[in-house]
């Protein structure tokens, strides 16, 4: 799960309207993802982000040229592609409203949404979150915060960190965010160990964060 | 009462079979009956046997004599009442019990134990597989013709009566729940009882206190001051059952309320399910997973099942892998003194056991029936190599429950052409001037069956 650098912004129009709530401390309009006229572009923005996989599991959720620059006039995207695979995930959802509420919470705060693939985001719901995995904080470094175990592929907390830490972080992995379920672990495996073995891994957008703690760890190169 | 043993020397396809259903050796209950049993095994290897044989033994014969026959014979079980043991033969469909007691009982005196020791708690509850055919019957206002005495109100005159035979047998039989057998709506009556008095009473009570404030004989702000009075020393019977039912209703999007809602007399007749933040949902819409639900574990929720032994045929019927994760755990919670005896084919079912939980029923080389047993030497925990409790889900299918495949045949060619594609990208590998759009153009044919397979991508 690598860090998230979400300062690029192309959705232009959407942002200056989030920024309006959030400057004069008013309620969000409450998240509807069929209606919104902002929410291709967030879709799309995050996806630019994110380098168009999962903020979490780092699967693939669309193709490369469906997050092009050139896609994009005037702050707004200008294609309907649809991400069949991923949803808009609240980070904190906490901070969206619910049906019965009368008014919006912070429904569409740019720092708190993320692109993540369906199953991951279903699983997830409303557990409740701790930030020390967000992935976009200035503080997030998924080097110091997590390891990778190259024989079962799972990942889990960096061991020099103390208990408490490592207990909040492998509770965020295991239960919230997914990222050692196990169809996604024969995923990860299966790729890391057959693109390496055919030498295909240059081709690879899929877990970047895996791949580079396996050719630390393994010091195997491709040849 | 507890089982913990069977022995049937040759009835219908078991010969010589001895079943011990104790904690092993090693067990913080070592020695004790098990709480919970599960059968599994191909059908036609005796699992509803089995079921049946136990019910035939709970109810010391009081069943119909659909579920014995003349040709149950040489069948010893023993079972315990506490610390009383009971030794029961059943020979030629007659069931001869003996307790093991410091004195001598008759067949009345018998019955005057066993009705003491259930005085509080019921025999046995039975669920068949089918038990949502019913339904309907439960909803209709049709009234019986058999005829149930009360459950509680027994006294102990009947015994000196000249009818004890009758009543004796007849107060035993009402603290059977089969809903095979049984009239189901007459059951369910029973079962609601107090809920429907509840909905009644506190239909009367709104009626009355709304006609007070009416002709100003109670001022408006006592309104609240009166309900209150009112619901504090009538304790709502739908809370508790609110609260243990949602726990897996709200699975389903589902809830029960606990606050009675009265539109019209209809909704004096059962259980009614709401949308969760919804509307209601009608009994004759309700899924029939929603149906499995409620009519199995209201009875375990409304029902003293301290000293029961519940049967469940086939748990898993109607529900998702992830409610069948769950289900053997919330019901065993429900009756937590109950012994419960499941027959099921589901390997998620199977995974709520311990290994000396399962009997596994299986047919041997010369067709004899056999149990396969998960532990090698004596029967001690720690020689247990099989516990389904850690394993996957294709594990248990391919371990306890003997699946040969890991797949459907297809998924054999399917693997076949990746290894194909596989082998193709490591020979351009090995040449190591291969066309790069070639090598990438192969690696994302090779992901998308990879992706096809579940990336589970070793042939078994």
């Amino acid at each position: 799960m690598r860090k998230i650098d979400k300062s690029q912004i192309l959705s232009t129009v959407y942002k200056q309207w989030e920024e309006n709530f959030e400057t004069n401390n008013l309620p969000h309009d409450k998240y509807n993802s069929a209606t919104n006229d902002y929410y291709n572009d967030v879709v799309m923005n995050l996806l630019y982000c994110q380098k168009g996989l999962c903020a979490y599991t780092e699967v693939q959720l669309c193709p490369q040229e469906f997050i092009e620059k050139e896609n994009w006039l005037q702050g707004k995207y200008q294609f309907n592609n649809k991400v069949n695979n991923g949803q808009l995930e609240h980070f904190d959802e906490s901070l969206k409203s619910k049906r019965n509420d009368s008014c919006g919470k912070k429904d569409w705060l740019w720092s708190n949404l993320f692109m993540v693939d369906s199953d991951t985001n279903n699983r997830k719901a409303t557990k409740e979150v701790d930030y020390i995995l967000k992935p976009d904080t200035e503080e997030y470094n998924e080097f110091e915060l997590l390891d990778y175990d190259t024989e079962s592929h799972l990942f889990g907390a960096n061991l020099s960190l103390p208990a408490d830490i490592r207990f909040r972080i492998n509770y965020m992995i295991n239960e919230v965010l997914g990222i050692n379920f196990p169809n996604l672990v024969d995923k990860r495996r299966n790729t890391i160990v057959k693109a390496i073995e055919f030498g295909t891994d240059c081709f690879e957008n899929e877990f970047p964060t895996a791949f580079e703690f396996y050719r630390k760890k393994e010091k195997k190169m491709p040849t | 009462m507890k089982i913990s043993k069977i022995e049937i020397i040759d009835y219908n396809q078991f010969k010589n079979f001895t079943v011990d259903l104790t904690y092993p050796k090693g067990h913080a209950k070592e020695g004790l009956p098990l709480d919970k049993v599960c059968f599994i095994g191909q059908s036609g290897t005796g699992k509803t046997t089995l079921l049946n044989l136990i019910r035939a033994i709970v109810s010391h014969g009081l069943i119909e004599k659909s579920y014995m026959n003349e040709n149950m014979r040489d069948i010893l079980v023993e079972s315990y009442f506490d610390n009383l043991k009971q030794l029961s033969k059943i020979d030629k469909g007659n069931i001869q019990n003996t307790l093991f007691s410091d004195m001598q009982m008759d067949w009345q005196q018998r019955f005057q134990y066993l009705l003491s020791y259930y005085s509080e708690s019921n025999v046995s509850i039975i669920f068949p597989a089918e038990i949502n055919t019913d339904f309907n019957s439960i909803l209709s206002d049709e009234k019986e013709k058999k005829e149930i005495i009360p459950l509680k109100n027994q006294q102990k005159e009947v015994f000196l009566s000249n009818k004890i035979e009758i009543d004796v047998e007849k107060e035993f039989k009402n603290k059977i729940f089969d809903f095979e057998i049984n009239n189901v709506k007459t059951i369910w009556d029973l079962i609601l009882e107090d809920i429907q008095k509840y909905k009644v009473a506190n239909l009367s009570f709104r009626s009355d206190i709304t006609n007070k404030v009416q002709s100003g004989e109670l001022a408006p702000e006592n309104l609240i001051l009166e309900l209150n009075k009112w619901n504090e020393q009538n304790p709502n019977p739908l809370k508790d059952l609110a609260e243990k039912l949602n726990l897996i209703l709200n699975k389903f999007n589902l809830e029960i309320k606990a606050e009675p809602d009265f539109k019209s007399a209809e909704d004096l007749k059962f259980i009614k399910v709401y949308q969760k933040n919804g509307g209601e949902i009608p009994n004759n819409y309700w899924s029939t997973g929603t149906k499995q639900l409620i009519l199995t574990a209201t009875p375990l929720i409304k029902l003293n099942t301290d000293k029961s032994i519940v049967l469940i045929d086939e748990p898993e019927r109607s529900f998702y892998p992830d409610i069948q994760q769950e289900i053997i755990n919330f019901y065993t919670k429900l009756a937590p003194n109950a012994q419960f005896f499941i027959a099921t084919h589901s390997p998620i079912i199977a995974s709520s056991f311990e290994p000396w939980e399962i009997v596994e029923l299986k047919f041997s080389e010369n067709g004899d029936l056999v149990q396969d047993l998960y532990f090698k030497g004596e029967r001690h925990v720690e020689n247990y190599f099989i516990q389904p409790q850690y394993l996957r889900w294709d594990s248990i299918l391919n371990k306890i429950f003997d699946l040969e495949h890991d797949g459907n045949p297809a998924r054999k060619l399917k693997l076949s052409e990746l290894s194909e594609k596989g082998l193709k990208l490591k020979q351009l590998k090995e040449q190591g001037n291969a066309n790069p759009e070639l090598m990438k153009k192969l690696w994302e044919e090779y992901k998308g069956i990879a992706e096809l397979l579940d990336w589970k991508i070793e042939m078994q």
